[in-house]
């Protein structure tokens, strides 16, 4: 399905990627109801950043009559505005190079997920259908762009944001005219809608320009993971860029195990290492980098889900909360655990003991089964019955 | 007597440290593989109802129950890379070393990689393994800062994980 939608779409969907860049630049009447229509943070984002980059200007110029039909297809797809995930994510990434590429990957990604997303599929999937029809045949009339926008428009409403699409529509039917009159100005006179641009010496049969989008599609995506992955810019070639980017992903993934295991080893009752810091340093460092890790955690869980995988976002704070309120019970508790042996056993080594308890409350974090809480329960209130010490948070 | 029996005591804890020993280590990896799992969840939440999040978060919800239940999920991943380097082998050895050939070797390695690659056109791959990037960098220096933190190291490595964090936002 995907081959057959690529074969036969595939120009709509790179070019109206351009597309959906472009209005948002000159259009403020028409791109007015589309970005409040969209609605989202993400829209006013998106529009910043390409109105920065010349590229884009140009290519509005020179797409500029498509605006009517396509509006159709980006209130359809919404999510291209609204898609705060992959742009902190994206941001998060590195600094100058993905400003470029977040604006990029946001329109093709977006697309992508638009296209793939369950309850725009249909919708697209006939949009688009269509569209390619219009391509491959490359005759291009206004008559027949008005045709596709009126079988466009009763798949329209099943769009996700109904309310903007039907301001979209008639904001796209009434600016398709209005669009070409305004738009006279930059070079062309308007033609057709989306089609790609045979170039000289070029067989212009339906199946090499699919295969030629097809392949453009792909050195786009790859041209954003090239601003992903460090160090690619040197490598030119898909195989080698391939490799940089395994070897990446390995990298990353080997990072997050071994992070993991550390994690496990630190032992944040370790009361030795607090000492050697200045306790207001201490106080300065979790407050700039809380606020920083809760942010970051915020924007990663955008969309909450209110299951077990917010617990690991929320251990993150809750730790820092209880490492700089251990701070003041620092002294306390090594006067503690060396002189009584706090808990159930008398074993030798307090240090042991206060592992298995950090243990057993990590376990009660990670398995939110509920079935251990019974155990964090049991545990917690002798710890505190042992050392009185009232705020002692643990928030799990 | 005092003797052998002092001995025999030592011997006792020796033997005691040694499992406790063995114990902690045992539970430290316990601990680093249901942290990993929980990281596993948490980067999956944030991919925002991408496919490789939903695959991830699959993957890692098992892993939480279970290590049996990886050891059974791995032999079937390991069999199909073998298939599918079986049949590339094949073509390979029918043409010679196209670019393509190899192209598509590294495809089939990014989609093993990749949580939930194996269903998808190239295109997609590409486009997941972008995201999928992004999520792993932000993850890790979420990690990386959290570790800081918590062992106590000096407020210059936070402040740069700090730094790394609040400047692409």
């Amino acid at each position: 399905m995907d081959g057959g939608r690529a074969g036969g779409v595939g120009g709509g969907d790179y070019i109206s990627s351009l597309l959906n860049s472009s209005p948002r630049l000159d259009f403020g009447l028409l791109s007015d109801g589309v970005v409040s229509g969209a609605g989202a943070g993400g829209g006013g984002d998106c529009l910043e950043k390409l109105c920065g980059d010349p590229g884009f200007a140009e290519r509005a110029a020179r797409l500029s009559s498509f605006n009517g039909y396509r509006y159709g297809g980006v209130g359809g797809d919404g999510g291209l505005f609204g898609m705060p995930p992959p742009a902190p994510a994206a941001a998060a990434a590195g600094a100058g190079g993905s400003r470029e590429a977040s604006s990029v990957s946001d329109p093709a990604s977006a697309m992508k997920d638009a296209a793939n997303g369950k309850k725009r599929k249909a919708t697209n999937a006939k949009g688009k259908g269509q569209v390619g029809e219009e391509r491959e045949l490359s005759d291009g009339k206004r008559s027949k762009m008005n045709e596709i926008d009126k079988k466009e428009n009763p798949v329209k409403p099943k769009a996700e944001q109904a309310g903007s699409d039907s301001s979209v529509e008639d904001g796209g039917g009434a600016g398709q005219k209005q669009g070409k009159g305004k738009n006279a100005k930059p070079v062309e006179p308007p033609k057709d809608y989306v089609h790609v641009r045979a170039r000289r010496g070029q067989a212009t049969d339906s199946h090499s320009l699919a295969e030629r989008v097809r392949r453009e599609r792909i050195s786009q995506r790859m041209k954003v993971l090239q601003d992903l992955v460090p160090g690619c810019n040197k490598v030119i070639g898909k195989a080698l860029m391939l490799d940089e980017i395994i070897n990446y992903v390995q990298s990353l993934q080997r990072q997050v195990e071994f992070l993991s295991m550390k994690l496990a080893t630190v032992n944040p009752l370790d009361f030795s290492n607090l000492p050697t810091l200045l306790q207001k340093d201490m106080y300065q460092a979790c407050g700039p980098s809380a606020s920083s890790v809760f942010s970051l955690e915020s924007s990663n869980s955008a969309f909450p889900f209110a299951e077990q995988g917010d617990v690991f976002q929320q251990f993150a704070p809750n730790s820092m909360e209880s490492q700089c309120t251990l701070n003041q019970l620092d002294l306390a508790l090594s006067q503690a655990t060396n002189g009584q042996y706090a808990f159930q056993d008398g074993t030798t080594s307090a240090n042991l003991q206060q592992r298995n308890f950090w243990d057993d409350d990590l376990q009660s974090v990670f398995h939110l089964e509920n079935g251990q809480s019974q155990d964090n329960g049991v545990s917690v209130p002798s710890f505190h019955g042992q050392l009185q010490a009232g705020h002692m948070k643990m928030e799990f | 007597m005092d003797h052998r029996f002092v001995v025999a005591v030592q011997a006792e804890e020796d033997e005691s440290v040694r499992q406790q020993q063995q114990h902690q280590q045992h539970l430290v990896r316990e601990r680093g593989r249901r942290i990993k799992a929980a990281a596993e969840l948490g980067l999956a939440r944030s991919s925002g109802g991408r496919r490789w999040g939903r695959a991830l978060g699959r993957r890692a919800l098992l892993l939480r129950k279970d290590p049996a239940t990886t050891a059974a999920i791995s032999p079937s991943v390991g069999s199909q890379e073998e298939a599918k380097q079986g049949k590339v082998m094949e073509a390979e050895a029918g043409e010679e070393e196209d670019e393509e050939v190899m192209v598509e070797e590294k495809v089939e390695l990014l989609r093993q990689l990749v949580p939930g690659g194996e269903a998808m056109a190239v295109e997609r791959l590409l486009d997941e393994t972008a995201d999928y990037i992004a999520a792993l960098r932000a993850q890790v220096g979420v990690m990386r800062a959290l570790a800081c933190l918590l062992s106590g190291l000096g407020s210059t490595p936070e402040k740069e994980a700090s730094a790394t964090l609040e400047k692409p936002l």
